[in-house]
């Protein structure tokens, strides 16, 4: 096995400054993100601060703990999220123009259904959730011809990538303010990238036809503890504490290339795999905090901490190594009539990679994103729907050119379009 | 012209006139629909309204106490109280059955022919008459509207304070409370579908305060005695059409008073309808009317023992 952006392949890479197919700078299920979709419908318009909350079926994502102060039964799902990014790196290309990435889908990020159980035991809700929290869809190609030396360069890009999860939890009311929680999931991360990319440049001269398929697919096992106590009437503090390792994790990269420089033609095929791509999953804590000001009105906020994650196989540790990672969210919900309540959230989404710098090669890109949500719901005594955005906004590093150790700004601009539907039962 | 030509004439004629016929009986698709005239528009608005409620009703119900699941016993019930449904006077209206998981012995009749049965009065009866008179009763309830024009007649007031009563009932405790969000009601602004359910229920309250007032109804005020004394009157009436044996009712009436004379126990039937021995008194002047003594009518206890053997082997199993 050979390390990704090893020295010989850097020989490979090094012509120009054009971007190349290296893992680090092809786009993946964004593990480094840990906000990416927002999920649950109510939550998802709180911005994600939730921990406090999570008394309906996105409970079993945010904290089982808030279960236990379920107010009915629920089956929630949410459908048709339009999902768009679009990634501007600035004068990545050959240092003078911009090179966009894009990517976009509609997917279903979540579905969850919620049962007390007081038959069997007074003050037990259990339920059951799907959720995803990362998705990416890239169809792109990119033509660029007669700049300067560059006579022609080709790059197709496919990408699709997903995490998502299934999770069942159980909540348990021990005391009229304090609930605890337990939930156990099952994780998948499942990604493939296919990058074509071919160039000419009149200078050697020079020629390189490259393609690159890269997959990752990993199955694992989530445990969740959460908490919820009410020190106040109106005030609920909720933590919740999330470990759990992979099953099984497969990575393969497969680089086949022809590379002419002058005379001298390169045509070794390249492989690499690892049994162990992302190392283990990071611990996380989430801490809230919510203010049920009045049956109108709720405030609440929430810390989310992940820890580094650094054991994964040397093979990508470029690629997935993940720093420890803090995010922070505050959310709002006003009924401006008992029937149509708006909700508010601002939150940030930052990236657990490393922030390039200068005295390294071949770094992936480090983007911190700000988001806000906004959502309006049409409630009626038993069911709810609710639509409404999701903006992020994000600015960070990157290092485009495979061989150089310049930095580029980076631009991103992603929105969710989110439709969800509750009823209660 | 030959005979056999003015007889083709005279068929091709005919052929042509019945085509004609059927032609012009056809619908035609771009005429304007039939539209309802005030009356009957009021009527349907009445009765989605009256749906609406009962529905809201039925769905607290199941939810306060829970749906026993017997899928085949639920069938049971279903047909028997469609018989005795459609042997009543209403047999044009939409009737549906279920069973509450509950062991005490009552019946709920909601607007719109949602009738529900306890798992306590399936086995409380002693066969399919009784069971037969029981739905027979809440048939009554139903046809007649007892329960929807009584909600209509209710001041604004009277409705609140019924409301609040209901409310009040699964009070949640105090965290549980600060979390409750406004309800929802039908006068509030984007919901135009409740708005029209509001506009149809007549008494201008909302479905919800409808059925929250009905609930209260049911479960602590009862509707007005006289209303029980009539669907008691029709119940047996009905249950005597369809075949049931007359006396059916006030038998299980009387095993129900032996029995909480024994336990001295008081359930909701005690508050919500008259007394077990003023009831008896009103049945027994109904089937002196109806000629009782005079009609031989089916018990069915083999066919109701048969319906019930999961529920009574699984209570023996609980004992």
């Amino acid at each position: 096995m050979k390390k990704i952006g090893s020295a010989k392949n850097r020989v490979i890479y090094s012509v120009g400054s054009l971007m190349m197919a290296t893992s680090a700078h092809l786009a993946h299920a964004d593990q480094m993100h840990y906000r990416n979709v927002i999920t649950g419908e109510r939550a998802q318009g709180l911005g994600g601060a939730y921990t406090a909350v999570a008394d309906d079926a996105s409970g079993v994502f945010y904290n089982p703990g808030g279960l236990a102060f379920a107010q009915s039964n629920d089956i929630s799902g949410s459908a048709n999220a339009f999902y768009s990014k679009k990634v501007t790196f600035k004068k990545a290309f050959l240092g003078t123009s911009d090179f966009k990435e894009e990517s976009g889908g509609t997917f279903a990020p979540f579905f969850g259904v919620m049962q007390k159980l007081d038959k069997f035991l007074p003050g037990l809700v259990g339920g059951f959730a799907y959720y995803t929290v990362d998705t990416e869809l890239k169809d792109q190609d990119d033509l660029k011809t007669g700049i300067g030396a560059l006579q022609r360069f080709h790059r197709a890009a496919n990408i699709r990538a997903a995490t998502y999860g299934a999770t069942g939890a159980l909540g348990y009311r021990v005391s009229p303010s304090l609930g605890l929680g337990l939930s156990l999931g099952y994780v998948k991360v499942d990604e493939l990238t296919q990058v074509s990319q071919n160039y000419t440049i009149t200078t050697g001269p020079q020629y390189l036809a490259q393609s690159v398929r890269e997959s990752l697919v990993a199955h694992g096992a989530q445990l969740g503890f959460g908490v919820q106590w009410a020190p106040a009437t109106q005030v609920s503090l909720g933590v919740l504490v999330r470990s759990g390792s992979y099953a099984s994790q497969k990575y393969s990269q497969v680089v086949d290339k022809v590379l002419v420089v002058g005379n001298t033609i390169d045509a070794e095929p390249f492989t690499a795999s690892s049994s162990n791509p992302l190392g283990s999953m990071p611990l996380e804590i989430r801490t809230g905090i919510a203010w049920f000001a009045s049956p109108r009105l709720l405030v609440t906020s929430d810390l989310d901490w992940h820890e580094e994650v650094s054991n994964m196989s040397n093979i990508t540790e470029k690629l997935y190594y993940r720093e420890s990672n803090l995010n922070y969210a505050v959310g709002t919900e006003y009924f401006l009539t008992a029937a149509v309540p708006v909700r508010f959230g601002l939150f940030t989404n930052n990236d657990a990679t490393p922030m390039p710098v200068t005295s390294k090669k071949g770094q992936p890109d480090h983007i911190d994103y700000i988001g806000s949500s906004l959502f309006f719901a049409w409630a009626q005594p038993n069911s709810q729907v609710s639509a409404g955005i999701v903006v992020q906004q994000g600015k960070g590093k990157s290092q485009k050119n495979a061989t150089e150790s310049t930095l580029q700004d980076v631009e991103a601009l992603a929105y969710t379009l989110g439709f969800s539907a509750t009823h209660s039962f | 012209m030959d005979g056999r030509r003015v007889y083709s004439f005279l068929l091709i004629l005919v052929l042509l006139l019945i085509q004609a016929c059927s032609f012009w009986s056809k619908e035609n698709p771009d005429a304007e629909p039939t539209s309802l005239t005030q009356s009957e528009q009021l009527i349907l608005d009445d009765y989605k309204a009256e749906v609406e409620v009962g529905r809201n009703m039925a769905g607290r119900l199941l939810t306060f106490y829970g749906e026993y699941q017997d899928k085949s016993l639920k069938n049971y019930v279903n047909t028997v109280g469609s018989y005795v449904a459609k042997s009543g006077d209403y047999p044009d209206r939409r009737y549906m059955f279920g069973i509450l998981d509950s062991d005490s012995v009552n019946a709920f009749a909601c607007p719109g022919g949602y009738i529900l049965v306890t798992r306590g009065v399936i086995e409380a009866a002693a066969n399919e008459a009784e069971l037969a008179a029981i739905l027979g009763h809440e048939t009554a309830h139903v046809g007649k509207k007892h329960m929807f024009n009584a909600l209509r007649s209710m001041s604004k007031d009277q409705v609140e304070r019924a409301q609040a009563e209901a409310s009040a009932r699964k009070r949640p405790d105090k965290f549980s409370r600060a979390r409750l969000r406004p309800e929802p009601d039908v006068n509030d602004s984007g919901s135009a579908l409740a708005k029209l359910m509001t506009t149809a229920s007549g008494a201008g309250m909302g479905i919800l305060q409808a059925a929250k007032a009905g609930m209260s109804l049911l479960l602590e005020k009862g509707l007005d005695k006289d209303l029980e004394f009539e669907a008691d009157r029709e119940g047996v009436r009905y249950a005597i059409r369809a075949g049931y044996e007359p006396r059916a009712l006030d038998r299980f009436l009387e095993r129900l008073s032996a029995n909480k004379k024994k336990n001295n126990d008081k359930t909701v039937m005690d508050v919500t309808h008259p007394s077990i021995p003023d009831r008896r008194k009103v049945i027994a002047d109904a089937l002196n009317r109806l000629g009782a003594d005079q009609i031989i009518g089916a018990i069915g206890k083999e066919r109701f023992d048969t319906a019930r053997a999961d529920l009574v082997s699984k209570r023996k199993d609980s004992k």
